[in-house]
């Protein structure tokens, strides 16, 4: 009974990948191609994200649904930065950068609009983070995936997968700390 | 730094915050970019894969809920039959009589003392390493099962059940069981691919705690069991 019940979701369970790929192929090649600035690579991107997609089907639970496009996007985005790194690394050309995150990661808070709210402020530090510490707080606090899990997606080792989410916390709650120590002084 | 913020509060933050990115991107037609036939035959590739991968996956899921009801059944008969000495000669001759490796054991109704449902009280430990986090707390009927994570995804599992099952299925293949005394309480400890579990029993209680984690953490975590304040709810 168990193995017919396993066998009737494997049937649902198989089209996934499809169905994933069908919905949101144009949004994350917009996204790589916002990056790499090359079509080429672009799909080289797409390519190595959906294969990285195929190790965290499970934790998927509805195709169209915005928790699931936010995954897909911040997988995308951070192989297209790994391709972007290497190829800056090779001096190949310069490369406009999506959103231009990477460009903002000296973020001044002057540049705040005054009556902003304490966590539109923090929600705002977010958006202006480097994209190597977004990326890796969306997974971990939107998406609820553990170091190990995050490592295999980002590429890189547990460790920096630490460092960054303490530095990232850091660099988004810094706000809050200069407004703590003003309180207390 | 981090006092300035709870967990929950910055969770609630980041996914603000990955709302607003994806609102940036825009509508996108389905027609705006045509793949290239290269990567249209990668894709069909990838996707074979993962349907592969979803089948095995399946299974093994599937595999791995029988295992854990088979381990619960395992456990729960285990510390009633070895807590009792009647029942405790009664097993090993069994164990003679059925296999070297693997063993199944069926036992008459016996004359334990059950838990009343009423005055069932549920414990947990008040001791958690610090690395670690409750992520679930699940209750069937009498049995409590609290599952613990750390950031590597190593589980510690708390299990507490009534002693007044009289089925049980044991692995018994490449195991030895050693004795232990928790809370003074007679007890039992074995380590079995690579996870230690404990094992021991008060009034009509019997307990679990199964990890990764080192032996002496265990029984730290063992030693500190408290009345649950949520007590079932």
């Amino acid at each position: 009974m168990l193995i017919y019940l396993s066998l009737l979701q494997d049937e649902n369970e198989k089209n996934k990948f499809e169905q994933l790929y069908i919905e949101y192929r144009q949004i994350m090649f917009y996204v790589a191609k916002g990056i790499l600035k090359d079509e080429h690579l672009a799909e080289d991107a797409l390519h190595q994200a959906f294969l990285k997609l195929v190790d965290n089907l499970d934790k998927i639970n509805e195709i169209k649904c915005h928790k699931t496009k936010g995954f897909l996007v911040v997988i995308v985005k951070s192989v297209s930065l790994n391709i972007f790194s290497k190829r800056k690394k090779q001096q190949v050309e310069p490369i406009d950068l999506y959103n231009n995150q990477i460009a903002n990661e000296s973020y001044n808070l002057e540049d705040e609009v005054a009556d902003k709210t304490e966590h539109d402020r923090l929600v705002q530090n977010i958006l202006k983070l480097p994209p190597k510490y977004s990326n890796i707080l969306i997974l971990k606090y939107g998406h609820d995936l553990n170091t190990k899990e995050i490592a295999k997606i980002v590429g890189i080792s547990g460790s920096n997968v630490r460092k960054r989410i303490q530095r990232g916390r850091e660099k988004v709650l810094k706000a809050l700390e200069e407004r703590s120590d003003q309180v207390d002084g | 730094m981090d006092n300035l913020i709870s967990e929950k509060a910055f969770s609630d933050i980041v996914k603000k915050a990955e709302s607003i990115m994806l609102q940036q991107i825009p509508n996108i037609n389905e027609q705006a970019h045509t793949f290239t036939n290269e990567f249209e035959d990668k894709m069909k590739l990838i996707s074979k894969v993962a349907n592969r991968k979803m089948s095995w996956n399946g299974l093994m899921r599937y595999a791995k809920k029988i295992a854990i009801i088979f381990l619960i059944i395992l456990v729960t008969s285990f510390a009633t039959i070895m807590s009792v000495e009647a029942l405790r000669v009664r097993f090993f001759e069994i164990i003679t009589r059925a296999f070297e490796k693997y063993t199944y054991i069926e036992f008459e109704k016996s004359n334990l003392a059950t838990a009343d449902d009423n005055e069932y009280i549920f414990y947990e430990p008040s001791y958690i390493p610090k690395e670690f986090k409750l992520i679930k707390h699940e209750i069937f009927h009498t049995t409590a099962i609290l599952t613990y994570v750390n950031d590597y995804g190593d589980e510690t599992i708390f299990k507490q059940y009534p002693l007044e099952h009289t089925k049980m299925k044991i692995d018994t293949e490449g195991t030895t069981l050693n004795s232990i005394t928790i809370r003074g309480s007679k007890g039992h400890y074995f380590k079995n691919k690579g996870l230690t579990t404990i094992m021991w029993q008060e009034k009509q209680y019997g307990f679990m705690l199964s990890s990764e984690s080192e032996k002496k953490i265990l029984i730290k975590m063992a030693e500190s069991i408290r009345i649950n304040k949520s007590n079932g709810q």
